[in-house]
């Protein structure tokens, strides 16, 4: 259970309305209206990136009176059909997606289950991206894709496309390059992908 | 060993802190870490002779800085430059952690004045990045009026979830910042230190911010997830080489620090043979304190910077190496994977890396947030000094559950107090910023002086070849390598 305790405010006499907050906000909570942005506070997470980027610092972060309590419980989902989604994306089930607040692929999986399409969604739910906002965006896209789920452009900068993993890269390059030692990590990650031990 | 062999000397007055978005005012700090009674330093080079002498801190001051980066950049060919031309330094917030930020500040004004001297270009920017703390860079370009430097509006800040550019690559597209790369001309200036070893190994260095400080999310996010292997460095190169950076980039700068200090600069246009260099120099100048850390058996650390947790330094060792010193990362057979999407199940098969079990108690007297630093308080006994503090911590969205796992004192000797009591040692070391030599307890000084001999006899003849041939480089061919002087 993640609970979150802040919100996002805007100090109108300091914004210009450059509009940066909405292109990186992660909830897509805020939008523009008549060059002030407007925050909607029910999915506000307080990941501070709108505070991070406002050249203008114009935005301050305020105590919500009761906290915003996300979790999606994936004892609730068809087990199967949350390992199904996992494997397709090379994770296990209890691999910490989210670092920050240890939200694991299996919640992932079970919000996607429950209908998220995008990673907005899914930080919506779940709350991941709230921390580093910065290591978990391509193992969520991947959960989506093995979901089947075809992910649309981000209406500002929240996220761009797959890149490639290192189970995807050709042989010629892991030939060219042996001191990155390709060969024997792909190897390392079958070999956890075939469930350990099993070589 | 006699008294007379163990040489310590007053602690070490550390760098002051620096006034940020990410960590508390520092004005209500009441006492510095190495103002703990029966605290000492230890030089570097008592230690480890051998270590390259410091050009800064020196009798020259900062002007050493200047006078090396100048010399360094004579052998760049500067030719593609024109007047009309547009230049991006690429710089990154790391480099401004070192002594106060002063020397890498002035690496990146000298290549800016020497480029526009031997170029005749005016158009010269600063961007600068970061890994975390989205807002850093900007603050350090602040505070050293890097604005007025380069000209109003030239010196910015950028950050991984600013505006993205594809960069398609020998693999598939990755994704860099559009502001790092929206001149005719980038120049990567950057700085040598060892940071985190668990990530780059030692491979590639100077490529890895083309991974992280100059890359969006999704690059970063590959790196440490879908990645997060010995061969995430392969992303780094991969950018560097793909024809959307080889068609901008001139060449690369770098500031060359060891635990003593400033050592010099290096530049080339040639990226691969600077990185191998560097890495050599690495190899060098860090094996021997990377490897004495890990004789540490038992340990209280207290950080006293305005870092976060793992980039907090000891003679210029980040805390992360103190961290994973028990695993040598410098040899690549070892995994040394802790965290992406194969952390966990590379525990179960007792592949991972777990934290150091000396490390007894950390003991917070200042650091900043803005690093996910939650799991250290779930593993360590972790002391928070003041509830200010706690209340800055548990206000961050990268450490929301941090304080769930720690206690609070009102003052560091009360800190210290209760530290020494759940760790019982009396062996103390102190991050906070200090480079030629740590603050410790007298008992963790007489444990170093007692190792370094073994450990650098040790380096010398085993380990360093082993790690120069794992990355193919001739052993005893490496001092000259780098003119730091």
């Amino acid at each position: 259970m993640l609970s979150l305790t802040r919100y996002a405010r805007v100090d109108e006499g300091l914004c210009t309305g450059c509009g940066i907050c909405e292109l990186v906000c992660i909830a897509e909570c805020i939008s523009i209206a008549e060059r002030l942005p407007q925050i909607d506070l029910e999915y506000c997470n307080g990941c501070m990136n709108c505070l991070y980027r406002c050249p203008d610092d114009a935005i301050t972060m305020e105590e919500r009176t009761e906290p915003r309590e996300l979790y999606i419980d994936p004892n609730e989902f068809d087990q199967r059909q949350i390992d199904e989604i996992c494997e397709k994306t090379n994770m296990t089930p209890d691999v910490p997606v989210c670092g920050c607040h240890g939200i694991t692929a299996a919640e992932i999986a079970a919000a996607i289950l429950k209908g998220a399409k995008t990673p907005t969604d899914i930080t919506r739910m779940t709350g991941a991206r709230t921390g580093c906002k910065s290591m978990c965006i391509q193992p969520i896209l991947r959960l989506l894709r093995g979901a089947g789920v075809e992910v649309p452009k981000s209406k500002g900068w929240q996220w761009y496309e797959i890149t490639p993993a290192i189970y995807e890269i050709p042989h010629k390059t892991i030939e060219k390059y042996q001191v990155f030692r390709m060969k024997d990590d792909i190897e390392l990650v079958n070999r956890i992908l075939k469930g350990g031990g099993k070589a | 060993m006699t008294l007379q062999d163990v040489k310590t000397y007053p602690p070490i007055q550390p760098p002051p802190y620096f006034k940020g978005m990410m960590g508390m005012d520092p004005a209500k700090v009441k006492k510095r870490a190495h103002e703990i009674a029966g605290i000492v330093s230890v030089r570097v080079r008592d230690l480890f002779p051998d270590l390259a002498e410091p050009i800064y801190p020196g009798s020259e001051g900062i002007a050493a800085v200047r006078e090396a980066t100048a010399k360094a950049l004579r052998k760049v060919d500067m030719s593609m430059i024109k007047p009309e031309h547009s230049v991006n330094i690429l710089a990154s917030h790391h480099g401004f952690t070192f002594m106060g930020g002063e020397p890498y500040a002035e690496v990146l004004r000298t290549v800016k004045d020497v480029v526009e001297e031997r170029t005749g270009c005016k158009n010269i920017r600063l961007r600068a990045g970061v890994g975390f703390r989205w807002k850093e860079s900007s603050e350090y370009i602040r505070f050293f009026e890097l604005d007025d430097y380069f000209g109003r509006g030239k010196a910015i800040g950028i950050a991984p979830v600013d505006e993205g550019v594809p960069i398609e690559t020998e693999v598939g597209t990755f994704y860099g910042l559009k502001k790092a790369y929206d001149a005719d001309w980038i120049i990567h200036a950057h700085n040598n230190d060892l940071r985190e070893l668990y990530f780059h190994r030692e491979v590639d260095r100077a490529m890895k911010p083309f991974a992280m400080s100059y890359a969006r999310i999704e690059t970063r996010s590959a790196y440490h997830s879908t990645w997060a292997l010995r061969s995430a460095n392969f992303i780094a190169r991969a950018i560097f080489e793909s024809p959307f950076v080889q068609k901008r980039f001139a060449f690369s700068a770098f500031l060359m620090i060891n635990p003593a200090g400033v050592v010099g600069a290096d530049a080339d246009n040639d990226m691969t043979e600077l990185s191998q260099r560097i890495d050599r120099h690495n190899l060098e100048n860090y094996g021997k304190a990377f490897k004495l850390l890990d004789e540490i058996d038992e340990v209280i650390a207290v950080f006293d910077q305005s870092t976060p947790s793992s980039y907090s330094f000891s003679a210029g060792m980040a805390f992360n190496n103190l961290l994973h010193a028990h695993v040598d990362l410098f040899n690549l057979d070892n995994l040394g994977v802790h965290l992406g999407q194969y952390s966990v199940p590379l525990r179960k098969l007792g592949l991972g890396v777990n934290p150091n079990p000396a490390i007894k108690a950390w003991v917070i007297n200042y650091m900043w947030t803005g690093l996910p630093s939650h799991r250290l308080a779930q593993v360590y006994p972790t002391i928070m000094v003041s509830r200010e503090q706690a209340s800055f911590f548990g206000a961050d969205p990268q450490n929301l559950r941090f304080m769930d796992y720690a206690v609070i004192a009102d003052t560091l000797d009360a800190a210290m107090q209760f530290a020494r009591r759940i760790a019982k040692t009396d062996n103390i070391i102190i991050f906070d910023g200090t480079f030629g030599g740590l603050n410790v307890s007298e008992s963790l000084a007489k444990l170093l002086f007692e190792k370094a001999p073994k450990i650098s006899e040790v380096v010398d003849e085993k380990l360093l070849p082993m790690w120069m041939k794992q990355r193919g480089f001739a052993y005893g061919l490496i001092s000259s390598a780098i003119d730091t002087r």
